[in-house]
């Protein structure tokens, strides 16, 4: 198998998850949810978020504003959508049916 | 010193080195590639942009530069990310990239050329179908052979891996090219030995019709030499028999002449003559020179001289249309004058017609025209024609009429002269006319002597012998001359 790969693929599925996950606490900026996943020790390139960002707001689970920043032009400014939360909520379960499921794997001796 | 490019990028200005320059168009095109494919692309490079915009400038005003360097975009690809990061990590939903396909034909599948399994490949169905379908078309209509030959000739054969890879419809990545050679290394060893036969009947095939066709190339080539070489000959003939046709009928012994041919249709001019002349020999002369360069390989780049023939013939033949044109626009002429005189005869109602000998024509040509000298010029000589009749006036009449047949001559310059004296007509046994006219259609005198019943006539022997004469059974009045015989 290849690890690299797996481990892409583990990630690709997590991230928007934690995207989510951020923006429903409070409205972010990009930067923001850069630092916040990087304090959470999920090191991504700011070039990976701009798509997803972007695909979820055309799926309608996040949206966005516009903000007047100090440092010139205005930025967006993301918010989750009620259907981002909803959708959020059933992440969450799979998240933890998943974890569980290891979790007992883990546990088992065999 | 380094040269800068002004771009524009996220709506704000920079100056980049030119090398940094390079690098961040080559960035932005990667992901443009990458991501325009789908529906929110631009939208997502809009924001990607605008960042780099935003990084830049925070760049310039740190170090206080009016220049964005190469290390500030390689510090700004470090934070956005690398091309390859940022696409490996992006999954795309259903993202359809283009799979070129093009038609070739298949020569690690073929049997005769390959044809079926191009086709077998492009439409991603059984290369066993497709030999089947052909088969079987072939069956019913023949044509599908030759249509296979086209194929085979018109159709280039997938060569190298990536042309394989686009006859398949398959992605064009290193991947697929790996597979791509990987498969070939093991199919040639499955399969080499039966395709072999096959490749050595397909190949002995189609080294026949090639050649077929060779041969048939060159027997063409052949048959046209020799097509050429007798339009050759048939030219120079022609181009010859023209040149002889330049002089008058009645100086060489052809039945053809221009001069003659124009003078019947009334135009007689010199310049009209080598009008016609050029128009009908440089068309020939234009084939020598062709056929001549055709056959005897002459390299011959010199533009003037079909050039300058070309415009001759388009001028004499502009020239000859505004001689008809100006011939037809005055034919009104003249051309015809009728005298009518009365003849006074005595009371004995008995007239003697003698024709009378004026001239002694001094030489004649070839064709037995006779010509006289009058006063240093000469003149044609023509015998007239009489025309007996009856009448129903009282008095006896001669109608002398004088026809020409073109513009350029003149009823008036025919000259006759009769008489009558003691109840006798003298009538000369020639009329004259100038000498040009007998390069036309030559003119025609026309003496019509109307007798009332009760007169009689005695003719001369002379008469007979020096013209034409008849008898009109009916009165014939005036008026229908205009449907007489001529």
């Amino acid at each position: 198998m290849n690890l690299e790969n797996t481990q892409a693929q583990m990630r690709k599925g997590i991230l928007e998850y934690c995207i989510l996950l951020i923006i429903s606490r409070q409205d972010a900026y990009v930067s923001d949810i850069i630092h916040k996943l990087k304090d959470s020790r999920i090191i991504v390139v700011e070039g990976t978020i701009y798509p997803m960002l972007t695909r979820l707001k055309n799926a309608g689970l996040l949206a966005y504003r516009w903000e007047e920043s100090p440092q010139g032009p205005p930025r967006k400014y993301y918010s989750i959508t009620d259907k981002g939360r909803s959708c959020l909520s059933e992440l969450e379960n799979s998240w933890n049916e998943m974890t569980q499921a290891i979790q007992q794997l883990r546990n088992q001796s065999f | 010193m380094k040269k800068t490019y002004t771009i524009s990028i996220g709506g704000q200005i920079f100056h980049t080195e030119e090398d940094a320059g390079d690098k961040l168009q080559a960035y932005i095109q990667t992901l443009e590639k990458h991501y325009f494919q789908e529906e929110g692309g631009q939208e997502i490079m809009n924001d990607i942009e605008n960042r780099i915009a935003e990084l830049l400038q925070e760049a310039t005003q740190k170090q206080n530069t009016e220049v964005v360097t190469l290390e500030d975009i390689q510090q700004v690809i470090q934070i956005l990310g690398n091309p390859d990061d940022i696409i490996s990590e992006d999954y795309t939903e259903t993202v359809k990239e283009k799979t070129p396909r093009k038609l070739y034909r298949d020569l690690d599948r073929n049997m005769l050329g390959g044809v079926a399994a191009g086709i077998a490949n492009y439409f991603h169905i059984s290369l066993a179908f497709v030999r089947f379908l052909f088969l079987l078309l072939t069956f019913f209509y023949g044509v599908t052979f030759i249509v296979y030959i086209i194929l085979w000739i018109v159709l280039p054969p997938a060569l190298t891996a990536k042309q394989k890879l686009e006859m398949k419809g398959e992605k064009i990545n290193i991947l697929n090219i790996e597979k791509n050679i990987r498969n070939g290394i093991s199919d040639l060893k499955e399969n080499g030995k039966v395709q072999e036969g096959f490749k050595k009947t397909g190949g002995f095939i189609s080294e026949i019709l090639i050649a077929i066709g060779r041969t048939l190339l060159k027997i063409l080539k052949i048959i046209l030499k020799i097509l050429a070489g007798i339009l050759w000959i048939f030219s120079i003939i022609i181009a010859l028999l023209l040149v002889a046709a330049l002089i008058p009928i009645h100086l060489t012994g052809l039945p053809f002449s221009i001069p003659t041919a124009l003078g019947i249709f009334g135009l007689a001019p010199a310049y009209s003559i080598i009008a016609v002349f050029l128009i009908c020999i440089i068309p020939f002369i234009l084939l020598i020179w062709l056929t001549s360069k055709y056959l005897f390989r002459f390299k011959n780049r010199n533009y003037y001289f079909p050039l300058t023939l070309t415009i001759l013939w388009i001028t004499s033949a502009l020239i000859l249309c505004l001689l008809i044109f100006t011939q037809m626009k005055d034919f009104s002429g003249n051309l015809r004058s009728i005298t009518i005189q009365s003849l006074p005869i005595s009371a004995k109602k008995e007239i003697v017609v003698i024709a009378k000998e004026t001239y002694s024509p001094e030489y004649r040509n070839r064709f037995n025209t006779k010509y006289i000298e009058d006063k240093n010029t000469r003149r044609m000589l023509g015998a007239p024609r009489l025309q007996v009749t009856s009448t129903l006036q009282e008095e006896p009449t001669l109608t002398v009429t004088k026809r020409v047949y073109n513009n350029f001559q003149n009823t008036e310059k025919i000259d006759y002269q009769w008489a009558l004296k003691n109840d006798t007509l003298w009538l000369d046994h020639y009329f004259s006319a100038p000498k040009q006219s007998v390069l036309y259609k030559q003119p025609k005198v026309t003496l019509r002597l109307q007798l009332p019943e009760t007169y009689s006539i005695v003719l001369d022997p002379s008469v007979n012998q020096s013209m034409d004469v008849e008898n009109l059974p009916e009165e014939n009045r005036i008026d229908s001359d205009i449907t007489e015989e001529d």
